[in-house]
Formats: structure tokens, C-alpha cells, sequence
């Protein structure tokens, strides 16, 4: 144990550090600036593509997973997309209607995937498709990277802070009964083996991504023993991790906070709800949820998606969601299978079409369409400086 | 004069409404005021103060509410307090310290329980002359306030594992549905958007939401929405306009409340009032005590001031209220009388002088 202590302590000092223990390398993303010589076109086109599942889900979300296959065409990457479609609410007949398990032996082949919301109705089993996805892949890890995009006008400037989300108990458990009529109680499960893992997690990204504070977000004041556990937890993790600064905030304090002075926020680490409420409350912050994406990590798989899940119903066959978010997410995929000079070639693409600000999603304050960005980033696509490549 | 009468006129209609009104003459009422601990007298002193020099009908009378141990042994509020609040239904109360020991209850848990507030109020209103990223946001925030996340059952299963209960019924859901839209009847609101999570806790919060949609179809007159919590935080710091009145679960209610606080100024700045059964409502300051600054006359009255106004307009007495409000916000947008918090230097003293000169000038 005091040898484990040792080469964690001893490693948090290199940058480029990978754990071994926890976390396995495929499951943790990195990125490299483009600067990097590391990111010079690839000098060996690859024998086949790389496969990757693709779950467009309801609402907009296929319309999302057209442009970011439209994209990926003219970006010329090596990636073929296994789709399966699941939903609730959607009903393709009886030949083409896909389950849970087909997305559960997809990603035992692929190991990676992009994903759109599915939608949860208010009525039905009590636990929706996402939630039983997210347990048995074991998704335990939602993190959601909050960057403000040079070329936007938002009321608070160049926010840059990571929420770590544990997703896969909490109050999302679904365990709920009515003892009595009219009486329905609903059960909030927290573990200690799962608040340790998510602690853990957020404590090795805070120090792979050279971050200086991990702070987590609980409400231990009132739920004494549930978010008193968690809370726990994250102190002795955080004795592991001492060049990482801990603190913790009560949710209610940090949303004021979040609202008056984000600037304060570094990595948040937290459990379920308090995650879905400040994954939302920050998108808004930098653009909306159009704007930012997020990913789920398990120990053997990763899911990239947008950070604010909302399945945008009313958007649906009016050409207008804004698929920025689906985009930098997908090209955080293609930088986690080390596929990272397309993936810096989409985002670079997408950050500069933001910047220049003339092709502009009605959420942004424009009156474009989603082809409309989506040409206007397969025009900046291949103006990158490695674009020797085609 | 035309516009007297059709003032006079409308104040006697809202007197008409059932929800609020307790006068229908000018005579004087008396509430039990808290004053508090740390800064708590202080700001309970510049309340009475400025009351007096607007001539409000009020009479005060003060109580305290420090818990002693009752027959059984568990901590209640004294019988004198718990007597003056049930005789005189109405309370301004300041901020209460909970002493620190072994068994002592929280002191705002222990007068929910004692007085049954089921709805907590909060409007959030931004003030002028209080520059924050966020103008024109005017909602207001009720919650649920006895029951949920905040039922405090929790076990440990088995070692390592912790479940808590969150608890929803049917009266206490319906019982608040019911008072916000008599609120938003009363003070002329026009939507109420129901908070909830359905789509994740379909049995809890759908039995609120089936209650809200319930209530709802009783006041034909108020629109209804229902948005999900999430939507709700993402738009609500985008475009804060978009929302009138929001019912919600405790929980919810608990982080939306202070979210909305932060998008107009903070806790020093935001009125709270708890709606309880039997007619009694305690009308609160939500900041600390500020054991720091207590005794020196640095402290910020506005937040119990506007507790206070929002207490008048819940008794009926608008003309008043209108006029105390209107010269707190002028004060602050003149800026010549700010205390630290606010950004100034004057003294708490100072900003009651001004404010009680303001109130005497405006009609």
C-alpha cells in the first residue's frame, strides 16, 4: 500500500503521467495543443477504419450525428460508425428496433462511442434507457469540460473549469415505491466504493491535466450520512493527491458562487443530481447547451456525448440546433483513439468558424442553419497547418 | 386626482382578494418581531425605524426564540414565543445562530416544525444601483419546505453504504401547488412553472407533478408550465426573464432559491418569507449572522427590509410597502449611503437615516 502511495505521489509530478492502477490508459483522453510536433499529419494512411458505435437517439440527435459524419467524410477520417438505434419513445418496427444489449456487444467490440440523448418520458419503467446503459457499460465518470469560445458573448469571460460527475448511483437509482397511497418515498444510495472511484478519478485528471484544485460539491449539512460519506471519501483521496489543492462547497453556495464569480472553480467533483444541476448551470454560462460537450468514462469504455443532455425536441426537422457541441466532442473522440491530428483539425475548424462569428446557430444569436455551420466548418477544415495532408 | 381614485380603487380591490389581506381598516397590527443574534438587532432597530417614519400601522413585539429544553427533554421554543406567534400570526425574524453542542437542532428546522411552514417564498428582484451580469430578473422561487430530500431518514444498509429516503406526499404537494397559485392570483402573476425531475424520479416527482397539473385546473386564470430542473438552470442563466413563479420540490427549491439569490446580488439583498398552517407566516432575513461586523453599525438592513415590505404587501398594506420598497431601491441607486457589503462606506445608522427621509418624501 505505502509502495502504491509512493509511485502515485512520486508521479503526480510529470505532466504526461498515466496511472496505471485505476484507470486504464484507453479510458482517460488527452490533449495536445497543435503546436505539438506530435500532431504533424500522419505519415501512414491505416489499413482499415477504426470502429466506433454511433447511438443517435431521439430528438436532434440525429440530425447532430449527420453533421458530425458529413465532417468526419471531408475531414478524411479513418472511422466507421456502428449504428444502433434505442429509444423509448421511438418505435422502428419490429426488425430494426435495437435493445440495450446490442449496444452493450457493440462496445465490447469498439470501446468507444458517440452518443445522442435518448429522451426519458415521465412515464413508463422506472428506470430510463440511459440510466441502464450507463450501469452495466459502468460509466461512472461524467466529465464535462467548461470553456468559454473565444467569439461568443456571454455575461462572464473566459471561464475554463471541469465538473466531474458520478453517474451511476446517487439519487438517479431509480428505487422508488408508494408504501402508502399518496405517500412516495424514493431511496438516494450512496456508496463508499463509488464515492472513493469518482474521488480518485477526479483527483488523477486534475493531475494528468495539470489542474491545481479539486473541489467538491455536496450538501453533507442536511444529508448528514449520504453526502457526509462522499464527502469523506474525497478527504482521504485527497491526502493521496498533495500538490492538489481540496476544498469542498455546500451545492446551494456554489450555485451563487457559479453565478456571481465562476472564476473560482477549477475541477468539481460530485454526486449525481448536484452533477445534472451544474453540468447545466455552466453550460448556460459559456453559450448553452450547444456549446459544450462532455464524456463518460468507464474503466474499459468511453462514451463521448454533449455536456448538457437535452434531446432538443422542439428543434427537430427545423435545420436549426447548433452542432458545435456534438462536433468538439467527437473530436475529442478521435484525440482519445489517437486520432489526434483530425481530431485538432475539426475542433481547430469549429473554434475558428466561432470566432470569426459570421455563421452564427440561432442560440448563438444568428440566423444560420445547422448545414449552414456545418458547411462553413468543412470549408475551415483543411486550413490548419498540417493541411499537406489530403 | 384621477389617478388617486383609480389607486384607491384598485388597493380596495386587492383588498377583496381572499389570499393576503388581513385589514380591511387601517388598524394597527402587531407582529412578533425576532430580532436575532449577531447583527440581528441591529438590523431589526433600522427596520423599526424606518417603519415609524413611514407611519406604518404596525406594532412590534419582540420575542426570543433562544431553545430551551422542554419537558422530555428535547429542545423547543420557549412557550412565551411559541404564545405571541400563534396570537399574532405574523413574524419578522432576523438571522438565528445555531449554538454549537451535541443534540442541539438547528434553530430554522426547530420553528419550521413548531409553526408547520410549508412554503418558503422567495422573490428575487434586481435592484437597481446593485450592478450584477444579470438586470431585469423579477421571479419568484417557492418551495416545498416540509418535506423531500430534507426528511433527514438516512441508514447505513450494510457498512459503506448509505440510503436516503426522499419523501413526497400527496396533501403537502398539493398544499403548496395550492399556495402558489393563490400567490401568483394575489400579486398578479401570470405563470407558474412547475420544477420537477419526473423524467428521472417518475413515481416521486410525478406524484408532484400529477398534484400541480391537479391544482392547476382550478385556476383557469393563471397559466401552468412544467419544466425540468436542468432546463430550468440552463435558461435561467441565459435569460432569467423567461420565468414568473416556479413551484418546486425541497431540494430543487433549496438550490434554485439561492441560484436566483446570486443572480441579483446574494443573500444580504434577498427577502424570504415562510408561509406556515393557520395563517402564520415569518417573514426572514436568509444571510448569517456576521458575528464579525455585530455591534460596530456596519451591517446591511436591506435584506430584513425587504423582508419586512414583503410582510406588509402579505397583510395588504401596499401603499406602504410600495413606499418603504420604493425608497430602499433609491437609496441604493443614488449611492451615497452604502454599506461595505454593498460596496460603500457608510454606516448601517447612515443608510436608515436616509432611507427613513426617503420614505417621508414620496407619496
Amino acid at each position: 500500500m505505502a509502495a502504491v502511495v509512493r509511485t502515485l505521489v512520486g508521479s503526480a509530478t510529470k505532466l504526461q503521467w498515466q496511472p496505471a492502477s485505476v484507470l486504464c490508459s484507453r479510458a482517460v483522453s488527452t490533449t495536445i495543443p497543435a503546436q505539438d510536433p506530435a500532431v504533424a499529419a500522419p505519415v501512414s494512411k491505416p489499413k482499415g477504419n477504426q470502429k466506433v458505435t454511433m447511438i443517435p437517439g431521439d430528438g436532434i440527435g440525429p440530425e447532430l450525428m449527420h453533421s458530425v459524419k458529413e465532417v468526419f467524410k471531408h475531414a478524411l477520417v479513418p472511422v466507421d460508425f456502428e449504428e444502433i438505434h434505442v429509444s423509448e419513445v421511438q418505435d422502428w418496427g419490429q426488425d430494426h428496433q435495437d435493445t440495450v444489449d446490442k449496444v452493450i456487444q457493440s462496445f465490447e467490440r469498439t470501446g468507444v462511442g458517440l452518443k445522442g440523448n435518448i429522451r426519458t418520458p415521465t412515464h413508463g419503467e422506472l428506470m430510463g434507457m440511459n440510466m441502464r446503459m450507463r450501469r452495466r457499460l459502468d460509466l461512472f465518470a461524467n466529465v464535462v469540460r467548461v470553456k468559454s469560445m473565444a467569439g461568443l458573448k456571454t455575461r462572464h469571460h473566459n471561464l475554463d473549469f471541469v465538473i466531474i460527475r458520478e453517474q451511476t448511483e446517487g439519487e438517479y437509482s431509480s428505487l422508488e415505491h408508494e408504501s402508502v397511497e399518496g405517500v412516495v418515498e424514493s431511496l438516494k444510495i450512496i456508496t463508499r466504493e463509488k464515492s472513493r472511484r469518482i474521488a480518485k478519478f477526479a483527483f488523477d485528471y486534475a493531475t494528468k491535466h495539470g489542474r491545481e484544485k479539486v473541489t467538491a460539491v455536496h450538501k453533507a449539512n442536511i444529508m448528514k450520512m449520504g453526502d457526509g460519506m462522499f464527502l469523506r471519501c474525497c478527504e482521504e483521496v485527497s491526502e493521496l493527491y498533495p500538490r492538489i489543492k481540496f476544498e469542498n462547497m455546500i451545492i446551494d453556495n456554489c450555485c451563487m458562487q457559479l453565478v456571481s464569480n465562476p472564476y473560482q472553480f477549477d475541477v468539481m467533483v460530485m454526486p449525481n443530481l448536484y452533477g445534472n444541476i451544474v453540468d447545466n448551470l455552466a453550460a448556460g454560462l459559456v453559450g448553452g447547451a450547444g456549446i459544450v460537450p462532455g464524456e463518460s468514462y468507464s474503466h474499459s469504455y468511453a462514451v463521448f456525448e454533449t455536456g448538457a443532455r437535452h434531446p432538443f425536441a422542439q428543434a427537430v426537422g427545423r435545420n436549426i440546433a447548433n452542432p458545435t457541441a456534438m462536433l468538439l466532442s467527437a473530436a475529442n473522440m478521435l484525440k482519445h483513439m489517437h486520432l489526434e491530428y483530425h481530431g485538432q483539425m475539426i475542433s481547430d475548424a469549429v473554434e475558428r468558424v466561432i470566432k470569426v462569428g459570421k455563421v452564427r446557430t440561432r442560440d448563438m444569436g444568428g440566423y444560420a442553419t445547422t448545414t449552414d455551420l456545418t458547411t462553413a466548418i468543412i470549408d475551415n477544415l483543411h486550413k490548419g497547418k498540417y493541411s499537406s495532408f489530403v | 386626482m384621477a389617478a388617486g381614485v383609480i389607486r384607491s380603487l384598485s388597493q380596495g380591490l386587492r383588498r377583496i382578494t381572499p389570499f393576503g389581506s388581513r385589514l380591511y381598516s387601517d388598524e394597527v397590527r402587531t407582529v412578533t418581531l425576532i430580532p436575532g443574534d449577531g447583527i440581528g438587532p441591529e438590523i431589526s432597530a433600522a427596520v423599526q425605524e424606518i417603519f415609524a417614519a413611514a407611519s406604518a400601522p404596525i406594532k412590534w413585539e419582540t420575542s426570543d426564540v433562544t431553545a430551551i429544553k422542554g419537558p422530555g427533554g428535547k429542545y423547543i421554543i420557549p412557550p412565551e414565543a411559541q404564545e405571541s406567534m400563534n396570537r399574532n400570526k405574523i413574524g419578522l425574524k432576523g438571522p438565528l445562530k445555531t449554538p454549537v453542542g451535541k443534540g442541539h437542532p438547528s434553530m430554522n428546522l426547530l420553528l419550521r416544525k413548531t409553526f408547520q411552514l410549508y412554503a418558503n417564498v422567495r422573490p428575487c428582484k434586481s435592484i437597481e444601483g446593485y450592478k450584477t451580469p444579470y438586470p431585469d430578473v423579477d421571479l419568484v422561487t417557492i418551495r416545498e419546505n416540509t418535506e423531500g430530500e430534507y426528511s433527514g431518514i438516512e441508514h447505513m444498509i450494510v457498512d459503506g453504504v448509505v440510503q436516503s429516503i426522499k419523501l413526497i406526499t400527496e396533501p403537502a404537494s398539493r398544499r403548496v401547488a395550492e399556495f402558489a397559485f393563490d400567490f401568483a392570483r394575489a400579486q398578479g402573476r401570470d405563470t407558474v412553472t412547475a420544477v420537477h425531475k419526473a423524467n428521472i424520479m417518475r413515481m416521486s416527482d410525478g406524484l408532484f407533478l400529477k398534484c400541480c397539473r391537479e391544482v392547476a385546473e382550478d385556476y383557469k386564470d393563471i397559466r401552468f408550465e412544467e419544466m425540468y430542473l436542468d432546463t430550468v438552470c440552463l435558461n435561467m442563466v441565459q435569460d432569467p426573464t423567461q420565468f414568473d413563479v416556479l413551484v418546486m420540490p425541497n431540494l430543487y427549491g433549496d438550490i434554485l432559491s439561492d441560484l436566483c439569490a446570486g443572480l441579483i446580488g446574494g443573500l444580504g439583498v434577498t427577502p424570504s418569507g415562510n408561509i406556515g398552517a393557520d395563517g402564520v407566516a415569518i417573514f426572514e432575513s436568509v444571510h448569517g449572522t456576521a458575528p464579525d461586523i455585530a455591534g460596530k453599525d456596519l451591517a446591511n438592513p436591506t435584506a430584513l427590509l425587504l423582508s419586512a415590505v414583503m410582510m406588509l404587501r402579505h397583510l395588504g398594506l401596499h401603499d406602504h410597502a410600495r413606499r418603504i420598497e420604493t425608497a430602499a431601491f433609491q437609496t441604493i441607486k443614488e449611492g451615497k449611503a452604502l454599506t461595505g457589503d454593498l460596496g460603500g462606506k457608510a454606516k448601517c445608522s447612515d443608510f436608515t437615516r436616509e432611507v427613513s427621509k426617503k420614505v417621508q418624501e414620496i407619496e
